[in-house]
């Protein structure tokens, strides 16, 4: 394999060029910056297993990082899941342990939130779209939708949110007042 | 295009993604349709908020780490084997240049060691020069075998004496016809492994051939006994001696002159004498053995020893089969351990062994007791004989010399060089003195330390000398004329009939260099020397032998570190003693630089004394306690007379009449003396005596033994255990509420650190209370209540009821202004890192988390109270954190004082509607009488009905009045908290800071009527000291417990169910499935006002066994099993630590995360098996 060696350059090049997305995108799927580093170090990863010598960065790379970085989160979200529910429990529990949560203005963080209820699909479009600021056109490369298909999901999703938000928020403005 | 086909495209018509047709379509539309601009609205109110937020994160920028990083890097090769093996090689290179890091150091230090006695170096070359020039070629020494005594010399008594081996080239001589010895050459096998320093005289005829038959006898002339070195057994046999280093044999022979200037040896002479290379230090503490030092030696007169580094079994073996055959009338030594040897034709060495001071004095200066003078004896003291190797061994002079030199010896010179006088002897200045009894008593210093501490002293194991030799046996002064005797220890000192902790070894007063090392060698045979003393039994705490440990050191002392880590491995020897004893160790090691008493009463030296180890305990570690604590017994602090610095008072007065005995007057002066000498001094010139507690040393009167002996037991409240009740008999079970959790964090502090904590110190509701239960917050009124119930998994039959009550939880905002006065305890039993270091932790956290509005006073008492910092508003953090900086210990607790200036500082800065609390924050150790306490709590309690209420916090595992201390906060309204470690501090003070300082109900109590158609029997578990009476709980006068906000507490009743249905007349005919009622009364703290709240213990809260009750029903059970069993309730009798363990091991798994949890099942598993 040592002949398919790739400048080192040029690797830092790629993944300087997109871990920053790749790791917002991640994190904003499964809310964990640590896993969020896990995943993105894969899909980088993976992409230089797949160099073939010679190879340069082509058009489709950034789309190719994205879902192969989704389909990691994913799976790790899955891995994730069985825990989850173990410590959901303990979760929910601590929550009433502890004593009320300092105010912050969280607004970003109650969005993230949000975010992470939504559907798989939805997330996926919602992020690529209004974080990362993804054309519907590349959003369809990315997650092999049509470009309509992304537009209406992204307009349930956003949607949803809204409902979403606007519960959370009355939730939080009601529990504090007894 | 429709509405349908309109609406998905909303959103991207907002973000203005859609194509120009598409977006004229879209406008077109919402131009006609109301529908849809509502729905544009609408998406517009959702999307906004999602894009302002999103868009922000989008231009965050995000890095991997570069661990990461690095490993993207370096998956674009695959990782070959020759480069993991680069990285194999790497690792071992890495791990050889830490070890040497390390290693190096290491054999500095040795290299150091050596270095400490240039005169043994001196005198190995004059030695060598001697003998070379003698050719005294044919001179083999064949003293012997150094054996442990029979029994005794197991691996461990020797390797106790590792570190210490000590080899001195002494300039003693051989006599040249070995004859003593009898025996023929060396044995092959001993030339198997030459060692040491006999390579000098490899090249040399076998000195078997002497044509004299005869033996070596020891000084003694006996069998046996040398004068102060019992303990090793030298056996002459027919081979080249053994002695034993490191396991290995060495032989030691080789012939020196003795370099006495003054007395040139001729040959002929000095083939009289043999030396024996190395010789040991070791003073065993063996009692019974080494006493008959005196007696003209024969011959040959073994001085030293060798010292024996480890001696391995097999050496042991090979030692004992050579002492078999070793011909009888040899020299016997009954060292224990490495001998010595010597010899010299001296006729009279029984007085020079005798006056042990003699050893470490100049040869000059020895009594002219007709014997030569004994020289050499300054110890070389090497870690391992290759350094004796490789300053002999088969070294030309030249390279000799330049060896010795390099280990700080002198270049050999052309004449024999004299031995330079022990470095000590000639820096040793005068000694301090002391008076006592009006008399002067000086004291030598010990001229040589590292010889004479362990040869002038008497171990208080070992046999007193002969009357006789009392006074030899002190070292002479230098220059003699300073010296005075001391008492001698049939003197004025008492004598008691047993010892008791109190009587320890004697322990070397700190000493710098090489004197600490004479410490050390010293201490190093503590151990086998402590074993004898038997435990205490007399009332007499002086040593008997105290006197003879008054050497006072001076001059190059001053710089002295305490001898600290030498003497730990003796601290862990004695198990039980151990606290004791390390108090004492402690005290040996305080140096106190000056004492001068004039008149001064017991108080102002006990108070003097405190400091002084406070300041002198330098190596006390952050988690140890510095210092010693001194106190007084109450007994003696009323007999103070008033002749010190306080005016004759009532204390005086009351001693006066009741024609107790005075202690005061102490007058004597000293310079660097340890604490321990310090106070045993004082407490010999006042007619006390001390005791030496767990926590401290008492010192009291002498008739005051047995009321003494309960001092330091901590006080607790006396045991009660709720009984089971008949529901028939009484239906109600009313207590008051109780949030406390000391009794936990206590109970946690002690068993983890393996004692058990006292069953009076343990209150289950405070256990059970120390945990979190998640019960959900009430929505709208000040409580919610929760019940559940299980099978009890202890006891079979029973079933066991949570009543969980939690609290409203109230939002910073909202939280009312603090107006706090802390009440600190400095007196000097706080002067300990987790006391109060910790104690300025926690308040340094709260101070941080206070709000402006918040204001905070200081006021700390020690002997007396004083206003560290005068109400001042929170927002000014720096300036009350630099009050609280400024905060040190002094005097003695002053409670009442400290409490009395709080509440008038708290009084006079009173804000309505604030939180005016008092915080006490102590080690509980107040020395306080019963009316006084009842006073003060009246004092409390009238401030709490004014509105201000205390908390109270404990710190300092010890002699605290823990039932002081939660009456105290009881009746204050505040909450009581042990406080253990900064985890606890950060918890309490500023995690639960709301709830501290935010009550939001007083007079919390709580009333369960069980239905006696459905159960037949209840017990409260906990509890005890907050029971009321049914008719309590509807009289609002009641004091009773406060909630603070968000806080929870939690009962538990072991019930037992009724069988069958039960007769008609029950209040819960309506709801069938009520097994009782939980009511739960309080008033609320701003109104004021009185409400009631109910709550129906539902069958249907029944799970169906254990196992199904949620996670922390079932924590709540083991805890408060483990605390029944904890105070031996007899209703846990029959729980053993299994029981408690199958419970709360499976819950300690599954809260893997919580430290609390996790510290609970460990303490169960501390708990020993029933």
């Amino acid at each position: 394999m040592t002949g398919k060696t790739i400048p080192e350059q040029e690797i830092d090049g790629i993944v300087a060029e997109h871990e920053s997305p790749l790791l917002r995108y991640v994190s904003g799927l499964i809310g964990d910056s640590h896993a969020a580093q896990d995943v993105v170090q894969t899909t980088f990863i993976k992409l230089l297993r797949q160099w073939r010598p010679g190879a340069r960065p082509s058009a489709t790379l950034r789309a190719w990082l994205y879902r192969v970085a989704h389909n990691e989160a994913v799976d790790h979200l899955r891995r994730e899941q069985r825990r989850w529910r173990l410590h959901a429990s303990h979760a929910r529990e601590r929550e009433l342990i502890a004593t009320p949560p300092a105010e912050t203005d969280g607004k970003l963080d109650a969005v993230l939130a949000a975010v992470r209820k939504l559907d798989r699909a939805e997330q996926q479009v919602v992020l690529l779209r209004l974080q990362e600021g993804l054309s519907y056109q590349a959003i369809a490369q990315v997650t092999g939708r049509s470009e309509g298909n992304v537009g209406c999901i992204l307009h349930h999703a956003v949607k949803k949110l809204g409902g979403l938000l606007r519960a959370s928020t009355t939730d939080r403005t009601g529990g504090g007042t007894p | 295009m429709n509405c349908n086909q309109i609406e998905p495209l909303l959103t991207a018509y907002l973000l203005g993604d859609l194509e120009t047709t598409a977006r004229q379509g879209v406008d077109e539309h919402l131009a006609t349709c109301p529908a849809c601009q509502a729905a544009l609205a609408e998406t517009r109110a959702a999307l906004e908020p999602v894009q302002t937020a999103l868009g922000t994160r989008g231009q965050q920028h995000f890095r991997l780490d570069y661990f990461y990083r690095e490993k993207i890097r370096r998956s674009r090769t695959r990782t070959t084997l020759a480069r993991s093996l680069l990285r194999i090689a790497a690792m071992v290179l890495i791990v050889f240049g830490v070890m040497s890091l390390f290693l190096f150091p290491a054999m500095q230090g040795s290299v150091k060691k050596a270095k400490v006695s240039s005169r043994a170096n001196d005198m190995r070359i004059a030695a060598a020069r001697h003998q070379e020039a003698e050719d005294m070629a044919t001179v083999h020494f064949d003293v012997g075998t150094v054996r442990p005594e029979t029994g005794k010399g197991t691996d461990d008594d020797l390797t106790k004496h590792k570190e210490f081996s000590t080899i001195a080239s002494g300039g003693i001589t051989m006599p040249a016809a070995l004859p003593s010895l009898g025996v023929p050459a060396a044995s092959p096998d001993m030339q198997e492994e030459p060692i040491v320093a006999n390579r000098l005289s490899m090249d040399r005829k076998p000195f078997g051939e002497s044509p004299r038959g005869d033996t070596i006898t020891g000084p003694g002339g006996h069998d046996g006994t040398w004068g102060r070195l019992p303990g090793t057994t030298l056996k002459p046999n027919g081979k080249a001696q053994d002695v034993w280093f490191d396991g290995r044999r060495g032989s030691l022979e080789k012939s020196q002159p003795r370099p006495d200037p003054s007395k040139p040896s001729s040959p002929n002479e000095s083939m009289k004498d043999w030396s024996v290379e190395s010789y040991k230090l070791a003073m065993n503490g063996r009692p019974g053995a080494g006493e008959g030092g005196a007696g003209s030696g024969g011959e040959g007169t073994i001085i030293a020893g060798s010292l024996v580094d480890e001696v391995h079994r097999n050496g042991i073996e090979r030692r004992d089969k050579l002492a078999k055959q070793s011909p009888p009338g040899v020299v016997r030594e009954k060292a224990k351990l490495g001998l010595i040897g010597i010899v010299g034709d001296s006729k009279d060495m029984s007085s020079k062994w005798t006056d042990r001071a003699g050893i470490g004095k100049e040869p000059e200066k020895l009594p002219p007791a007709g014997a030569e003078p004994v020289t050499g004896f300054a110890p070389d003291i090497t870690k391992s004989p290759l350094v004796m190797k490789n300053l002999y061994g088969g070294r030309s002079e030249g390279s000799r010399g330049r060896a010795i030199k390099s280990y700080g010896g002198a270049a050999p010179a052309t004449e024999p060089v004299p031995p330079a006088p022990p470095p000590a002897v000639q820096t040793a200045p005068a000694v301090g003195n002391y008076s006592y009894n009006g008399a002067i008593l000086s004291e030598t210093p010990a001229a040589q330390p590292s010889i004479t501490i362990s040869a002038g002293r008497t171990h208080p194991g070992l046999p007193s000398p002969p009357r006789g030799s009392a006074e030899t046996s002190r070292p002479p002064i230098q220059g003699g004329d300073q010296y005075s005797e001391i008492p001698s220890r049939e003197g004025s000192v008492k004598r008691g009939g047993g010892k008791t902790e109190g009587d320890h070894e004697l322990a070397p007063v700190p000493l710098a260099g090489d004197i600490s090392l004479a410490g050390k060698l010293f201490r190093s045979e503590a151990p086998s020397a402590a074993k004898p003393v038997p435990p205490a039994s007399g009332a007499e705490v002086q040593s008997q032998n105290t006197v003879d440990y008054y050497h006072f050191y001076n001059g190059d002392l001053r710089s002295a570190k305490p001898a600290g880590q030498p003497l730990e491995e003796s601290q862990e020897t004695e198990g039980g003693k151990k606290n004791g004893k390390n108090m004492i160790n402690k005290m040996e090691k305080i140096l106190i630089p000056e004492i001068e008493f004039r008149g001064a009463n017991i108080a102002d030296v006990v108070d003097f004394l405190n400091r002084a180890g406070q300041e002198g305990d330098k190596d006390g570690k952050e988690d140890e306690t510095k210092g010693v604590k001194l106190t007084l017994a109450p007994e003696v602090e009323k007999t103070i007379i008033g002749s010190g610095t306080d005016p004759a008072t009532s204390y005086g007065d009351e001693g006066a009449k009741t024609g107790l005995p005075k202690f005061g007057d102490i007058t004597f002066n000293a310079r660097f003396i340890s604490m321990k000498q310090a106070l045993d001094i004082i407490t010999k010139v006042s007619g006390l005596k001390y005791r030496v507690g767990q926590n401290g040393i008492t010192i009291l009167r002498p008739e005051d033994e047995e009321v003494e002996v309960k001092q330091p037991e901590p006080v607790l409240s006396p045991q009660v255990f709720n009984p089971v009740i008949p529901t028939k008999q009484n239906a109600f079970s009313t207590f008051a509420i109780d949030v406390d959790t000391a009794s936990f964090t206590i109970a946690r502090r002690s068993l983890l650190s393996g004692l058990m904590p006292s069953p009076n110190a343990i209150r289950v509701e405070e256990f059970v209370n120390a945990f979190e239960y998640a019960y959900p917050p009430p929505e709208r009124r000040a409580f919610a209540v929760y019940t559940d119930i299980a099978p009890s998994p202890f006891r079979a039959g029973l079933q066991l009821l949570r009543v969980g009550v939690r609290g409203k939880v109230i939002g910073r905002d909202r939280r009312r202004v603090s107006v706090l006065t802390f009440v600190i305890d400095t007196s000097g039993s706080m002067n300990m890192p987790d006391r109060l270091g910790l104690i300025k932790t926690a308040l340094r956290l709260l101070v941080e988390n206070l709000d402006d509005r918040d204001r905070v006073a200081i006021v700390t008492f020690g002997s007396e109270p004083r206003l560290v910092l005068d109400q001042t508003p929170a927002l000014k953090k720096a300036e009350i954190l630099q009050a609280l900086d400024s905060i040190q210990t002094y005097g003695s607790t002053h409670l009442e004082g400290g409490l009395a200036l709080g509440y008038e500082t708290a009084a006079r800065h009173f804000q309505s509607g604030a939180e005016n609390r008092v915080l006490l924050l102590s080690d509980g150790v107040a020395n306080l009488g019963a009316a006084t306490a009842q006073e003060l709590l009246n004092r409390v309690e009238a401030y709490r009905k004014q509105g201000i209420v205390c908390s109270v916090f404990g710190f300092g595992q010890g002699t605290y009045n823990d039932a002081m201390l939660e009456t105290l906060a009881d009746k204050g309204d505040g909450v009581y908290r042990f406080i253990d470690t900064p985890a606890e501090a950060q918890r309490v003070f500023v995690d639960d800071l709301a709830a501290t300082l935010n009550i939001i109900a007083r007079d919390v109590k709580i009333q369960v009527e069980f239905d006696p158609a459905r159960v037949a029997s209840y017990r409260l578990l906990g509890y005890e000291n907050r029971a009321l009476t049914k008719e309590q709980f509807r009289d609002d006068t009641v004091d009773a417990g406060e909630i603070g906000s968000g806080q929870s507490a939690t009962a538990l009743y072991e019930l037992a169910l009724a069988e069958g249905g039960g007769d008609a007349a029950t209040p819960y005919r309506a709801a069938e499935s009520a097994l009782g009622m939980v009511r739960v009364r309080w008033a609320d703290i701003d109104t004021g006002r009185v409400e009631e709240l109910a709550h129906p213990v539902r069958i249907t809260d029944r799970h169906p066994t254990f196992r199904d009750a949620p996670l922390r029903f079932r924590l709540a059970a083991g805890v408060a099993e483990l605390a029944e069993v904890l105070r031996q309730s007899p209703y846990a009798a029959g729980t053993d630590k299994d029981d408690l363990l199958g419970v709360l091991r499976p819950i300690g798994l599954e809260l893997v995360l919580d430290q609390k949890v996790q510290d609970l099942v460990r303490m169960a598993n501390a708990l020993g098996k029933k």
